[in-house]
């Protein structure tokens, strides 16, 4: 498990973080989104253990990060700006991270190379920037992290590329109950994959939610009644409503057994259950279209 | 604290980083290594070396004084602190390695072990090479160890600058700065107290400033005092190195300095030194010829000396032109008025330096530097010649005066208070020869004086006098030059070691050698007459005749035969013969 607890982080006294939480369960996918500027970097580079945080605490796996060299041996790590070391080939990179990581796996080095098609004798400087991403990832990968630690890593990858590297990931979520955090500033990027989503603004957590809780619990429903009824949802959890001519458009967070067993009270001419996108979830969720919202969709 | 402690089981040395330092960083030993031999043992078999230069030429290596050598020496120990740290100046750099599964801890071991091995390999095969050249084994182990903790030094400096620096400029600044930052404090403050102490000896200050870097220290024969003083200082400095990367902050990287209180030390420092320099430099081309005490030029040059270094090193550290700002600006008021304390604790002389006459029961020892004005042709007043006054005693040369400007130490109570009076004088007169510019003043006389307390405590001055103050002081100089303790030890007797020749010498007729069975008869004339010569006998010049050249293994002792010499006269008519 990845523990955020009231991280602050100050940087010429501005505050980057503030009093962040993020809990990571083990096994699970963790996606975390914010605009450019919202702190999602720097909450990254304190897990990993690079900068130190202010106040706060921050475990992994129930150990500190900060100056620990078997907990960072456990975790992999992609950075949204890539460092090799000058003049190297991956082979040599790949040496090198076999030399400092307990449990680097050079067959699986090998075998993502080659299903990447990336050439291991050639200079990483040569690279163009989406096969560096690929380098990265397939180093960080072969060290087989009980953490993985994505810095926006689909940046720059094509959208083939970009499922190998989800395939990879899942793979080893299932099969290896390995646990990710990944930062993206597009919340559609992330649908699908992830099963924690939490949107960070300003350095704070505005929400943190599970998307299997999240879907099934929030829905997008179109109603007409016959006969206009007073007090219809009020024993619903109402998050959005409006009116489109005798059309009622609610979004409601509850159970779908209740929200049908309560509807289907009324008799209604038109009950339809629509599907919710994740921006539509998080916008209704916040309340509507807010600054936090805005850019990550 | 506890699942600290039990997840941290990692050794401190990475053999993987060594590994890999030692594949990237090879060339810097190997351009270090090829400098030392083409300057070294490939020059001696290029050149065919006859067998006395090679035997020269080997000891100047083995006493580090060859210039390949140094350069050498400097490549290895500030360009592998450069280049083996350079990855904490760049944020993609510093953000890769720091999220490795490394602490700190190890980071800054296994670098600078490497820094250790990539050193200590090229000086080894560097010494290998030499044995075939003469040099001994012994002696190559002690060039070895001298060299490596030159280097060493310079490295932990060269470390410590990175750790301070946010990126590379700053980092070589730093470097240059840290390396000879001792020589820069104690070269300013000479500057300062030579303008505004009257008396001040520039000695003491010297033989520090010789000393204050490690490859001018380590020089030749290095004292042992100077070896130990090295071996604290790279032990502190690596200390404070290692304490400084625990705590650099990674986010500043790239910034200029990454720690707060370095960014206001640094423009103090350099403030200060640039403010000095500009005074002083700006003095001797427009000023006055006084060198002495503050004129109107120097403190001119002073202020914009402060001005302008202080407005380039604010732009310097905090990379930009918008320095005008309130913190900025409260640094520089606290800067200025640090600078200005110091520059009028230094004019008005608040520690009475230049007045100060030691009260008469406190003194212990006192010396003076006793010689005609402009210069006497008797080279014997060299008291490292001499075994010190009578026979045993081990009271001799002090060590505290200039080449230029021999000392001799003075017990005899009567001797001590000329030399207290000499200084009294002196001090009386302060106002009046701080004034005199002795470059249009056909006479002036150098004086050295020092006082050894019964405390312990030294005082050691030395003036340049005007001929008013010298014929104030002149009967103490006579009654010291005539006293029984100045000619006991200037006697030739009592000349040190083994006199190995003795030439007689007259103007234009060549050297002629005195046989060795004649040698105590000449000495006994020569100090019957040096004995009996009066101080006013002694300066003038015109007199001298001929001379006397006493060999020794460790030197000459060339003594002048003046026309009222008669005993050293008679003996030499008498042994005509022998000329």
């Amino acid at each position: 498990m990845i523990e955020v607890r009231n991280v602050v982080k100050k940087f010429d006294g501005v505050k980057a973080l503030d009093g962040l939480n993020i809990t990571v369960e083990n096994g699970s996918i963790y996606g975390m989104v914010g605009t450019n500027g919202a702190g999602k970097t720097t909450i990254i580079k304190n897990i990993m253990g690079i900068l130190r945080p202010d106040s706060g605490t921050i475990r992994v796996g129930g150990e500190p990060v900060y100056e620990m060299e078997e907990v960072k041996g456990k975790i992999g790590y992609v950075s949204d700006d890539l460092y090799f070391f000058p003049g190297y080939t991956l082979k040599e990179m790949g040496s090198y991270y076999g030399g400092i990581y307990p449990r680097w796996n050079s067959e699986r080095f090998l075998d993502m190379t080659k299903n990447f098609a990336l050439d291991m004798k050639k200079k990483l400087s040569s690279f163009s920037k989406g096969m560096q991403k690929q380098a990265a990832f397939i180093l960080a990968m072969s060290t087989m992290p009980e953490y993985l630690v994505l810095d926006e890593p689909i940046d720059g990858l094509d959208p083939i590329v970009r499922l190998k590297v989800w395939k990879y990931i899942i793979n080893d979520v299932a099969e290896r109950r390995m646990t990710v955090l990944v930062s993206s500033h597009n919340l559609r990027e992330m649908e699908g994959y992830c099963d924690h989503i939490g949107i960070i603004s300003k350095g704070r957590m505005v929400i943190e939610r599970d998307l299997e809780d999240l879907k099934s619990d929030v829905h997008k429903v179109q109603v007409a009644f016959r006969e206009p009824q007073e007090n219809a949802y009020e024993d619903l959890n109402v998050l959005h409503y409006e009116q489109r001519g005798s059309v009622d458009l609610i979004i409601v967070r509850d159970k779908k057994e209740k929200v049908e067993e309560v509807i289907g009270r009324y008799k209604p001419a038109v009950f339809d259950m629509l599907p919710l996108s994740l921006e539509e979830i998080f916008i209704y969720e916040l309340g509507g279209v807010s600054d936090e919202i805005d850019g990550i969709i | 604290m506890k699942s600290m402690a039990s997840s941290n089981k990692r050794g401190s040395i990475s053999g993987t980083v060594i590994k890999e330092d030692l594949k990237r960083f090879w060339p810097v030993p190997v351009i270090s290594l090829i400098v030392m031999l083409a300057s070294g043992s490939l020059l001696l078999m290029i050149l065919h070396y006859s067998h006395s230069e090679v035997e020269y030429f080997v000891r100047k290596c083995a006493n580090c004084e060859n210039v390949g050598f140094i350069a050498a020496l400097i490549i290895l120990g500030c360009g592998l602190g450069l280049t083996l740290f350079r990855y904490i100046e760049y944020d993609r750099s510093a953000l890769m390695v720091h999220a490795l599964p490394f602490s700190r801890k190890t980071l800054f071991i296994s670098n600078y072990l490497t820094g250790l091995i990539m050193m200590a390999a090229p000086l080894f095969i560097c010494g290998l090479t030499l044995l075939p050249w003469g040099l001994s084994f012994a002696a190559m182990l002690k060039w070895f160890c001298i060299s490596m903790l030159s280097c060493v030094t310079m490295f932990s400096i060269t470390v410590l600058a990175a750790m301070l620096s946010g990126n590379t400029p700053m980092h070589i600044f730093n470097t240059g700065l840290l390396n000879m930052l001792g020589l820069l404090v104690l070269a300013t403050l000479e500057l300062h107290c030579a303008r505004f102490l009257y008396g001040f000896n520039g000695d003491t200050m010297e033989r520090l400033i010789n000393n204050s870097m490690p490859i001018m220290a380590l020089f030749g024969s290095a004292e042992a005092k100077v070896v130990v003083f090295y071996l604290i200082l790279t032990a502190v400095v690596t200390a404070a190195a290692y304490l400084a990367y625990k705590l650099r902050p990674v986010e500043c990287t790239g910034d200029s300095l990454v720690f707060g209180w370095t960014r206001r030390f640094l423009l103090v420092i350099v403030t200060f030194g640039g403010m000095s320099l500009f005074g002083f430099f700006l003095n001797s081309l427009i000023g006055s010829s006084r060198d002495i005490g503050m004129t109107g030029t120097v403190a001119l040059g002073m202020v914009i000396g402060f001005t302008v270094t202080f407005a380039v090193m604010s732009i310097i550290i905090y990379r930009t032109a918008k320095i005008f700002n309130r913190k900025n600006m409260i640094t520089c008021a606290v800067t200025a008025v640090l600078c200005v304390a110091f520059v009028c604790a230094m004019a008005f002389d608040i520690t009475g330096f230049s007045s100060k006459v030691p009260e008469l029961e406190d003194i212990k020892t006192a010396s003076a530097s006793i010689h005609e004005p402009q210069g006497t042709t008797d080279q014997r007043f060299e008291p490292d010649l001499f075994r010190g006054v009578g026979a045993g005693t081990e009271v001799s040369y002090d060590g505290i005066a200039s080449s230029d400007v021999s000392s001799t130490v003075f017990t005899e109570q009567a001797n001590i208070e000329s030399v207290y009076h000499i200084q009294k004088i002196i001090a009386m007169r302060k106002d009046i020869d701080m004034n005199t510019d002795f470059t249009a003043t056909p006479f002036y006389y150098d004086f050295a004086d020092s006082f050894t307390m019964t405390s312990g405590k030294k005082m050691v001055r030395k003036y340049t006098i005007s001929r008013a103050t010298y014929n104030d002081i002149e009967p103490y100089l006579k009654s010291l030059y005539e006293s029984k303790e100045f000619k006991n030890y200037y006697k030739l007797t009592n000349l040190k070691g083994t006199i190995t020749s003795i030439d007689y010498a007259y103007s234009g007729s060549g050297l002629h050698a005195i046989p060795t069975n004649e040698y105590a008869g000449l000495i006994r004339a020569l100090d019957k007459d040096f004995a009996a010569r009066t101080f006013e006998q002694e300066g003038k010049d015109t007199d001298n005749d001929f001379e006397i050249q006493i060999g020794k293994a460790d030197g000459m002792c060339v003594v002048s035969v003046k026309k009222t010499d008669k005993y050293t006269r008679a003996w030499l008519n008498s042994h005509r013969s022998l000329l």
